[in-house]
């Protein structure tokens, strides 16, 4: 689906068409729930977050006035909304009753790796631990890192979704890529 | 170069391919003639290539549309509603005012007092204390109770309706009104006790002057 596809459903649910919508929550809901999941590590809480940013999306669908491409307003959307969540979470900590995984959760899909024969097929043990170190990194380490290493957007890109200049996403991006060699370093998987 | 060993932002840099031709070129061939700048690239290779293996290892999400689009749809039938509430609220005090309005129930200097019989306990009561005085009951209007008691339980009837904290207004036919208005054959008295304005209608030949016309017995009205 391209951008202008972008537009026409953006029209039709402005003009009350709200199950127009539905297009846009299938396209960029993988998207969404991983940088969600990887921000908090709990399936059960990212999925409702991201229903949620999907809902504030629809509220402001009307404010979207079409500077930017849909996705990297979209995007923008999620950040702020994780950022105001964690925030929120931070100052009510909590004890959860107990620990839910998704029936999914431990499948690794293999199947992108074998596409891509730059990448490493990586078992069941290096995932536990990579996740852990994605969870343990800072925030604005994880942040950056899952939008440019985990869905591979340009630093145009990220310089806009998160409002900060490229010269400061480079650094970002160098700090964060280092802090994570080292720890992963330490943990002897690399 | 070999002596000078490249930065991590430099490997990095060369890794997403943020870097001129010539910095390619001179970074390459140092990568392959110094090991130690070899191996931390490769480390970072490595790394990065985990990173973004892992992009499939959140698991599966289920079709969310339906129930993002009815979550937001309730949200929307929530908002509208609390914005309504405002509107109730001010039709319910309207309704309450005009209510008010109508059945004269607030104090204001010219208008008549209503003792409050509130309770159908407070009604029985009045009825029983006029009983007690050995008086009788001469109607029960939706505003007042009407009765005729000797003169000499007069005093005995206030210490009960004030043991009570019963609101009363007692008329007497023995008090000097204070005001009487003729009109159209109907008489109008109006009594002060205890800062309690007291006021009523009464027509000609009704019990009132019947009963005034008896020099030992008080005609009693308590307004509800």
């Amino acid at each position: 689906m391209s951008v202008i596809d972008d537009v026409e459903i953006i029209s039709k649910v402005l003009e009350g068409d709200t199950d127009a919508f539905s297009h846009i929550i299938r396209k960029y809901q993988d998207m969404v729930f991983r940088y969600v999941y990887y921000q908090f590590n709990n399936y059960d809480e990212a999925l409702d977050i991201t229903q949620d940013i999907f809902i504030t999306v629809l509220e402001a669908l009307g404010t979207f006035r079409h500077e930017s491409k849909f996705s990297t307003w979209l995007y923008s959307i999620m950040v702020n909304h994780c950022k105001n969540y964690r925030k929120k979470k931070n100052r009510y900590s909590t004890v959860p009753l107990k620990i839910t995984k998704g029936e999914d959760e431990v499948d690794i899909q293999l199947q992108d790796f074998r596409e891509n024969p730059e990448e490493k097929i990586i078992n069941e043990d290096s995932l536990r631990i990579m996740k852990e170190e994605i969870s343990k990194l800072p925030d604005d380490f994880r942040e950056i890192l899952s939008l440019r290493d985990i869905e591979g957007m340009s630093y145009n890109e990220i310089s806009d979704i998160l409002g900060i200049n490229l010269s400061n996403v480079k650094v970002r991006i160098h700090r964060g890529r280092e802090y994570l060699k080292n720890r992963l370093h330490s943990r002897g998987l690399i | 170069m070999k002596s000078e060993h490249l930065s991590f932002d430099q490997l990095s840099d060369l890794f997403d391919n943020e870097v001129t031709d010539n910095e390619r070129k001179t970074f390459t061939l140092h990568i392959q003639a110094c090991s130690t700048c070899r191996r931390e690239y490769e480390s970072l290779c490595m790394c990065l290539s985990m990173l973004k293996g892992s992009k499939g290892g959140c698991g599966c999400i289920p079709d969310i549309c339906q129930e993002t689009i009815a979550t937001y749809r309730a949200k929307i039938r929530k908002r509208e509603y609390l914005k309504s509430v405002p509107a109730i609220a001010a039709s319910v005090l309207i309704i309450a005012g005009i209510g008010f309005l109508h059945t004269g129930h607030f104090m204001d200097e010219k208008t008549l007092f209503s003792a409050q019989v509130s309770t159908q306990g407070d009604l029985e009561r009045i009825i029983d204390s006029i009983r007690d005085s050995k008086g009788r009951i001469i109607s029960i209007t939706g505003e007042y109770v009407d009765g005729e008691i000797p003169r000499s339980d007069l005093a005995k009837l206030e210490r009960v309706l004030n043991y009570f904290r019963i609101k009363h207004t007692i008329i007497s036919d023995t008090q000097s009104p204070l005001f009487t208005e003729r009109s159209s054959g109907f008489e109008e008295a109006g009594f002060r006790t205890n800062s309690i304005a007291g006021a009523s209608m009464f027509g000609r030949g009704s019990e009132f002057l019947m009963s005034s016309q008896n020099r030992n017995k008080i005609h009693v009205r308590i307004f509800k």
